[in-house]
């Protein structure tokens, strides 16, 4: 039989620094995803509960929440409910949102198809820098040259005063044109050598390669980068509200003053009183805004889930 | 001295034919004459002289990183896609220099066709994968298309396994069956001359046994070269083999022969295993 060793005696109860180290690194980290998983709940909360207090304290109706255009939240109707038709902004961010977008993805696959098949070398050395660059503009500078240069060219040589839908897009699509491009490199460049060369192969030519077999294979990676622009564009307040008007009313054409749901809330938070119902009826669009980066971020999430890695 | 039918579908411009003299039963499928190619400055082939003859099997051998697949790649001019990438010297198809000016890369690439080593299956249904070559080359009708596909699939030992969920997406076939339908999608275009780069190096023994008796049929109908850096293959499917070392063909004849008492010492030293 072989002598037993006292417990302590043995080298694998030996006391490691290292292994203290890594419980405290982990320790760390632990209450670090804590923290931030509290301050994300505290968040959620807090829009939650204050966005449906104007249905369920002020009494507000959903139904003229979303088909209403009247927004006066604080006024009240006979039976004492605020104001709050919310139409017109749903449509305003909606509207900017798909027609920015629409502009933007043609040129954005456009841009990196041709930085990825087209002129590897001038895209590494020339565009891919310029957008890097486009990326880190703040938007208001964007709102700032929208203001100055789209708006007084829309007036001078289109109709109406400038502002508006037209305006709006304009400016998003240059602004999330960077964003969408890079993503879209990325998806276009994730598409595996082999791929092309099988298809090469096959006596495609270079655009039929591209057509049918890039953008084919690339096309979840695709979809994410306009799904990314988008979220973008419906959150961005500060640009938009540069140029779109901020009437809120329903527009009849995309040249006229509109307003959307992030410029309505900029543009109200600082006259509102906390409780108010007025007040109430602003996180009620933070609210609609939030789920809706929520439904972006889970579409992404839904189209990366059959991704091939 | 006989007139040789021209095949003509390969000059994009039906120009200059001299060179087709020479009954064509000696004359070659296939030859490259000093055939060097580069990288850079980087020389991976050096002037390899070689003879495919039609309806033979030529194997290629030869340590990793000998210029194998280099030169594999040539013979269809894939290396035309690679950056920085230079060719020397010939290479005739039917007597026709493929390098020259005049001669259609497509069609090219659509009578000399390649097989890679891993599958590279489209995101595509299984129809549309083995359809592809042929709609890019301008079949329209659906039932022509139709009879290529199935076609394909069984010469390829494939259609009894798919034949049921052909729209289906290719991907979700085997790492083996995918391979097959690679070989499908490349007979599909009714090639002279298909290009194996180590077709079988990622499939379990049955697929690579499947794939070994496909190729004993494909022989009697067109010319293939193979890459395999598995000996006991080499010696079942080919009926000729070369053997490359440091990008130079170090010899080459029939399987038997270069097997049983090959000439060169180096040779014989690679096939007993004795260079890795
Ligand atoms: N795209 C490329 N760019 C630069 N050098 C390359 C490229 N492809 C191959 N080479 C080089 O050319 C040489 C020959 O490579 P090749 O792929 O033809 O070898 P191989 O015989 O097929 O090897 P293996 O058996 O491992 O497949 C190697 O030295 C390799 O590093
Ligand atoms: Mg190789």
């Amino acid at each position: 039989m072989a002598k037993l060793v006292k417990e302590t005696e043995h080298p694998l109860f030996k006391k490691s620094s290292k292994l203290r180290t890594e419980r405290f690194g982990k320790g760390l980290t632990f209450a670090a995803v804590l923290l931030t998983a509290l301050l994300t709940a505290a968040i959620f909360f807090l829009v939650i509960s204050k966005g449906l207090s104007t249905f369920f304290v002020n009494g507000g109706s959903v139904k003229e929440f979303f088909t209403g255009s009247t927004w006066n939240p604080g006024q009240k109707h006979e039976g004492g409910s605020p104001i709050i038709g919310a139409l017109p902004f749903l449509t305003g961010s909606l509207a900017v949102t798909g027609l920015s977008a629409l502009i933007c993805t043609p040129l954005a696959i456009g841009a990196a198809l041709f930085m990825s098949e087209i002129s590897p070398k001038a895209g590494r050395k020339v565009m891919q820098p310029v957008i890097e660059l486009l990326v880190g503009i703040p938007s208001v500078v964007y709102g700032f040259i929208g203001l100055s240069v789209v708006v007084p060219l829309l007036r001078d040589h289109v109709t109406g005063s400038g502002f508006g839908i037209a305006a709006g897009t304009i400016v998003l699509s240059v602004m999330i044109l960077p964003t969408v491009t890079s993503l879209a490199l990325d998806a276009i460049q994730a598409v595996p050598r082999s791929l092309r060369e099988a298809s090469l192969a096959l006596g495609s030519t270079r655009w039929q390669m591209i057509y049918k077999v890039i953008l084919k294979t690339a096309k979840p990676g695709l979809l994410m980068a306009v799904i990314f622009g988008m979220a973008r564009a419906f959150g961005e307040a500060l640009a938009v509200q540069m140029v779109i008007g901020n009437a809120s009313v329903i527009p009849h054409s995309l040249f006229e003053p509109a307003s959307t749901l992030t410029s309505i809330l900029t543009m109200g938070m600082g006259y509102t009183v906390l409780g108010t119902a007025e007040n109430n009826a602003l996180w009620t669009l933070a609210l609609i805004l939030l789920l809706m980066s929520l439904a972006f971020t889970i579409a992404v999430r839904w189209i990366g889930r059959g991704k091939p890695q | 001295m006989q007139t040789v039918a021209v095949p003509s579908r390969v000059l994009s411009s039906q120009t200059h034919v001299t060179a087709l003299t020479g009954p064509e039963l000696t004359r070659p499928k296939l030859e490259t004459d000093r055939l060097s190619v580069f990288y850079g400055d980087h020389q991976a082939v050096s002037d390899v002289c070689l003879t495919f003859k039609k309806n033979t099997v030529t194997a290629l051998i030869g340590p990793s990183g000998c210029g194998k697949s280099t030169f594999l790649r040539a013979l269809n001019r894939m290396n035309d896609s690679i950056e920085g990438c230079r060719m020397a010297g010939e290479i005739r198809y039917d007597g026709i220099e493929l390098q020259s000016r005049q001669v259609n890369v497509l069609e090219v690439r659509k009578q000399i066709g390649m097989v890679f080593q891993r599958p590279v299956p489209f995101a595509k249904s299984i129809y549309k994968n083995v359809a592809y070559g042929p709609i890019r080359h301008g079949v329209k009708k659906k039932k022509e298309l139709d009879r290529i596909v199935e076609d394909s699939l069984r010469k390829a030992a494939l259609w009894d396994e798919v034949k049921d969920f052909l729209h289906q997406s290719a991907l979700r076939l085997s790492g083996g069956q995918q391979q097959r339908l690679c070989i499908a999608r490349a007979l599909a275009m009714q090639p002279d001359v298909l290009l194996l780069d180590e077709p079988a190096s990622a499939l379990d023994p049955v697929s690579t046994a499947k794939i070994e008796e496909l190729i004993g049929q494909l022989k009697k109908e067109i010319t293939i070269i193979i890459v395999t850096h598995n000996m006991q293959q080499a010696r079942r499917i080919s009926d000729e083999t070369a053997y490359f070392y440091m990008g130079r063909m170090v010899e080459h004849g029939p399987t038997e022969q270069i097997f049983s008492n090959p000439r060169s010492e180096q040779t014989r030293q690679y096939i007993s295993g004795q260079i890795g």
